[in-house]
């Protein structure tokens, strides 16, 4: 059986779903059941001078029938006394000492609050801090979060205040409200950071009410923009992660977040370069059990894939991620519609016809019946139509064989070619 | 035209300039296409490509050309 031990920057945990900075973290009752259910690790619930919050915080974006396909909340940092959470990671960390507990903190950018807040977290005896830079509602109008996560040298200089006290690792959580995340990931490390986590929540509105034209959610009829989380936000998230494991100078553990649900996205965060993975949405939707399932089915993957620790696993897909000048020109796939399977509801006719190549002819085959065929040579292989067929099996898309002429070449070799060619004029 | 109609078309012509002996001697790009400049001795002519799959094949042909120079330089 695999190993699922997992050490990012020295903080150790029996397994690499952790729960992140959020709602099911707020207090020790519910960080002990969630170890209880299994969870390795816990980023408590942001610590900071408590906050007020109003009431109608959450709202959740469904679509084509699944819940929650995105979700949406305006709560704030922690309500309650620094005191009170000590006490609770002091008897929880007494009653799970093999758990990782990770203290998320913000203060304002101040030298001597990072300290006094740096410390008294610490002597409570959290395995690790989380700075949170990331957090894209209420705070940053108080100039934190997001809005100090937003300038690469408020993060390092605060990161660097806080590693002149810490003595645990410290994990820096970046905001995604950013053109380019390695600017900021650079800055963390620049500033000390042992690790980076990644993704805060997206500046974000569920929706507008129809009849009342109230927004999604309000406030007794006004409405603030909120932090955008769940599955939605994966690929968005997955890229950030991607980006940050594959630029140099960022060489420090990360953590991935954003829209994991399952042992699969998990696995797909860890293969682009995740150490471990946090989790909220999942577990708002379907409760703690859920790491079950998510422990069950990656040790069951990585059994199946030979893995006998997630180092064999962690940054695997990282080195084919790339630049699109890189990607090879020439290389071409084309779709293939097996009739045999097919419905014949021309989805992706329609779809080929009206928004892409027109390369899908409808025809008779020889006892009348209608069939579909692909022009493979005008096909661009864009992939369309067999996303967009409803059937498994229906359409493939294969790989088409390279003739005279295909060698495989790069947008940024053919710029060099024609650069070595000499200009027309 | 079909895109790929369109392309064999393209690719013709430029096997037809190099069949009769003409080289590639510049190119440039534009918001039209790509212009490539065939010369043989003194007689010129520019080919405008617009097919995309087109504009892929001459640059082959120059990476073709630049491998057979390399290995020339070598021997």
């Amino acid at each position: 059986m695999a190993d699922l031990t997992t050490n990012v920057a020295g903080i150790r945990s029996p397994n690499p779903f952790w729960l992140a900075s959020a709602p099911p973290t707020n207090s020790g009752y519910q960080v002990q059941r969630a170890f209880e259910a299994g969870w390795g690790g816990a980023v408590w619930k942001t610590m900071g001078d408590p906050i007020l919050n109003v009431s109608s915080r959450f709202s959740a974006v469904s679509f084509g029938g699944n819940q929650v396909a995105g979700f949406n909340n305006i709560e704030l940092i922690s309500d309650r006394p620094l005191e009170v959470n000590l006490r609770e990671i002091e008897e929880t960390k007494r009653l799970y000492p093999e758990h990782a507990i990770i203290g998320s903190l913000m203060v304002e950018p101040d030298r001597d609050k990072w300290h006094e807040i740096v410390k008294r977290v610490e002597a409570a005896g959290v395995d690790g801090l989380e700075l949170n830079f990331g957090c894209p509602h209420g705070m940053a109008e108080r100039g934190m979060g997001s809005a100090s996560g937003q300038v690469p040298e408020l993060v390092r200089q605060q990161t660097a205040w806080v590693k002149e006290v810490a003595r645990t690792p410290v994990i820096v959580k970046l905001t995604p409200n950013i053109t380019d995340i390695t600017f900021t990931a650079k800055a963390a490390v620049e500033g000390g950071a042992d690790a980076v986590s990644m993704i805060n929540t997206i500046n974000s509105l569920s929706g507008v009410d129809l009849d009342s034209w109230n927004t999604i959610p309000n406030v007794d009829g006004k409405g603030a923009h909120g932090g955008y989380c769940g599955p939605a936000v994966k690929p968005i998230a997955l890229n950030m992660v991607g980006e940050c494991a594959r630029t140099p100078g960022i060489d420090v553990p990360i953590s991935g977040m954003g829209g994991v649900s399952s042992w699969q996205e998990a696995a797909e965060f860890m293969l682009m370069g995740a150490s471990n993975v946090q989790v909220c949405t999942a577990a708002m939707h379907h409760g703690f059990r859920i790491v079950e399932d998510m422990i069950d089915g990656l040790s069951n993957y990585m059994d199946e894939k030979g893995l006998a620790s997630l180092d064999q696993l962690i940054g695997q897909t990282v080195p084919k991620y790339s630049d699109w000048g890189d990607l090879d020109l020439t290389y071409r796939v084309a779709a293939k519609i097996n009739n045999d399977v097919c419905i014949n509801c021309n989805k992706c006719y329609i779809a080929c016809e009206d928004t892409s190549h027109q390369c899908i002819d409808m025809l008779k085959d020889e006892d009348g019946n209608d069939i579909l065929r692909v022009r493979e040579d005008d096909c661009v292989g864009c992939n369309l139509c067999s996303i967009v067929c409803p059937v498994d099996g229906a359409i493939d898309m294969v790989e088409v064989a390279r003739k005279v002429g295909d060698e495989p070449m790069t947008w940024n070799e053919r710029q060099q070619l024609m650069a070595n060619a000499g200009s027309n004029q | 035209m079909k895109e790929h109609d369109h392309f064999l078309i393209e690719k013709d012509q430029i096997d037809e300039l190099l069949n009769d002996g003409f080289s590639i001697g510049g190119v440039s790009e534009n918001l039209e296409g790509t212009f490539v400049r065939f010369q043989k001795e003194a007689e010129t002519f520019t080919l405008h490509l617009e097919s995309p799959d087109a504009r892929k094949y001459f640059a082959f042909l120059l990476k073709q050309r630049a491998a057979s120079a390399s290995s020339e330089s070598l021997s």
